[in-house]
């Protein structure tokens, strides 16, 4: 390759990194007009045809080193449920640890909750189990422990959500809520969460009174099981179990086979 | 996304007042994660090509350089949102996995080295005697691409992948009007070095 400038002798004539740049199809200021400059300049034309032949070789050059282009991608979704499920543990780990928190705080309800289920000469009276699915629409008597934290999930066409064991009282509420996330809330006990595709599992351990599921219109089957067993089938419990006064809400006890569980 | 829910308020209005609030946030999230997706895989479809082919040059072994690439496209995924300059982030990003990779691994070696790689990722089977004519001539390009300085052989590779002088310069932090002065020496040391060493090429 000749390594003159052009330019540096004849001002007029564009240098060679301008030249390039022409073969090269960038966009510079006055590239028409250098353009122009080369199409009607016998030297500059012959010295844009030698770069360009140049740019060729070494371009063929570099191609000998191609190796065929690989036909994978990256699966971004693997990577989203992959996020998916360590937010999830996350966030099973601060509502766990916001539950032992609060707990731990006496003047909290949860702490107030607990001395008083704990406590033999005050407990709780236990949620009465239903001996018919009509006696399981029938609300407890309103308690006084709020709505604890709880967590939301992108709602997908079918929930299962599974209780890890069994519990003596308590109740789950679903209810229809408008399109959005699926909503996870417990009043009482200390409940951690885990989420997999389509299924969260509920530590109860330390059980609720209540857990309250928000699903929107756009979940079309709910499976709740309790332990091995199944304890709501939505939709086609939910006549089964709707409350009288609101279609959209259902409130089944947890309680174990041996009770009669329907 | 998963979201941990405050505890509902007492009053009723509170209540429907930021369940209006969360389902609106909720709602931007989702908009623009999926904006950014879709924007990445846009990125990815019309990047991904010649984020290859400057690794595979570079690194001279195919493999590796898919898997660095698509770390760098997950990197950006895991970012969550574009940068200024997409392309010399991406750029950037590689840069700094290979020079990782050859830190962590010893691969300093491989840097234009591999031997006897095209095996089997051919879709046509050369016959033996264009394999090593195949692989005579990488070498001979690797050697003389090794006699550049790191910068000039970037740039050099980085265009011959198809990027532009703009996105040269941002990725290796010089200004776009010395891409062409650098470009122009790294050519012709590159075409004089091999033709010193092995002739005129065909």
């Amino acid at each position: 390759m000749k390594s003159y400038m052009v330019s540096q002798t004849d001002p007029r004539h564009p240098t060679d990194e301008l030249l390039l740049a022409l073969i090269h199809e960038q966009t510079f200021d006055d590239a028409a007009a250098i353009r122009g400059h080369v199409a009607s300049c016998a030297s500059c034309s012959a010295r844009s045809l030698e770069l360009s032949t140049d740019d060729a070789t070494i371009a063929s050059l570099l191609a000998s080193l191609d190796h065929p282009l690989p036909r994978a991608r990256p699966s971004f979704n693997e990577r989203h449920a992959h996020r998916l499920r360590r937010a999830a543990l996350v966030a099973g780990a601060l509502a766990t640890m916001a539950g032992a928190a609060a707990a731990l705080v006496p003047s909290s309800p949860l702490h107030r909750w607990i001395v008083v289920r704990t406590a033999p000469a005050a407990r709780v009276p236990a949620i009465p189990t239903a001996t018919s699915p009509q006696a399981a629409t029938t609300p407890p008597a309103a308690t006084e422990v709020p709505l604890a934290s709880g967590i939301a999930i992108p709602a997908q066409s079918t929930l299962v959500v599974e209780f890890r064991r069994e519990q003596e009282g308590g109740m789950v509420e679903l209810n229809r809520s408008a399109p959005g996330d699926v909503v996870f809330r417990s009043r009482g006990g200390t409940t951690a969460y885990e989420v997999a595709e389509g299924r969260v599992t509920i530590d109860n351990q330390s059980p609720a009174e209540t857990y309250l599921i928000d699903i929107p219109a756009t979940v079309r089957q709910v499976q709740v099981r309790v332990g091995s067993r199944t304890l709501i089938r939505w939709p086609e419990d939910s006549v089964k179990f709707a409350l009288p006064n609101d279609p959209r809400r259902a409130r089944v006890a947890i309680r174990p086979q041996a009770a009669g569980t329907p | 996304m998963i979201s941990i829910v405050a505890p509902r308020s007492s009053g009723p209005n509170a209540s429907l007042t930021e369940s209006l609030e969360s389902a609106r946030e909720r709602s931007r999230r989702n908009t623009l994660g999926s904006q950014f997706e879709l924007a990445l895989t846009r990125l990815y479809e019309k990047q991904f090509p010649a984020l290859y082919r400057y690794l595979d040059r570079t690194l001279g072994d195919g493999p590796l350089a898919t898997d660095i690439a698509q770390e760098a496209f997950i990197r950006l995924f895991d970012r969550g949102a574009m940068p200024d300059e997409p392309v010399a982030w991406l750029i950037t990003v590689v840069n700094n996995l290979v020079r990782d990779d050859y830190r962590r691994t010893g691969r300093r070696l491989r840097l234009l080295e591999s031997a006897g790689y095209n095996v089997g990722h051919s879709s046509t089977a050369p016959d033996a005697a264009t394999r090593v004519d195949q692989q005579e001539r990488r070498e001979q390009v690797r050697a003389a691409l090794r006699r550049l300085t790191l910068r000039d052989r970037r740039a050099l590779l980085l265009r011959h992948s198809g990027y532009s002088y703009r996105e040269v310069a941002v990725a290796l932090d010089i200004t776009e009007t010395s891409v062409g002065t650098i470009l122009l020496r790294a050519s012709a040391l590159f075409r004089e070095v091999y033709e010193e060493l092995y002739g005129k090429p065909d």
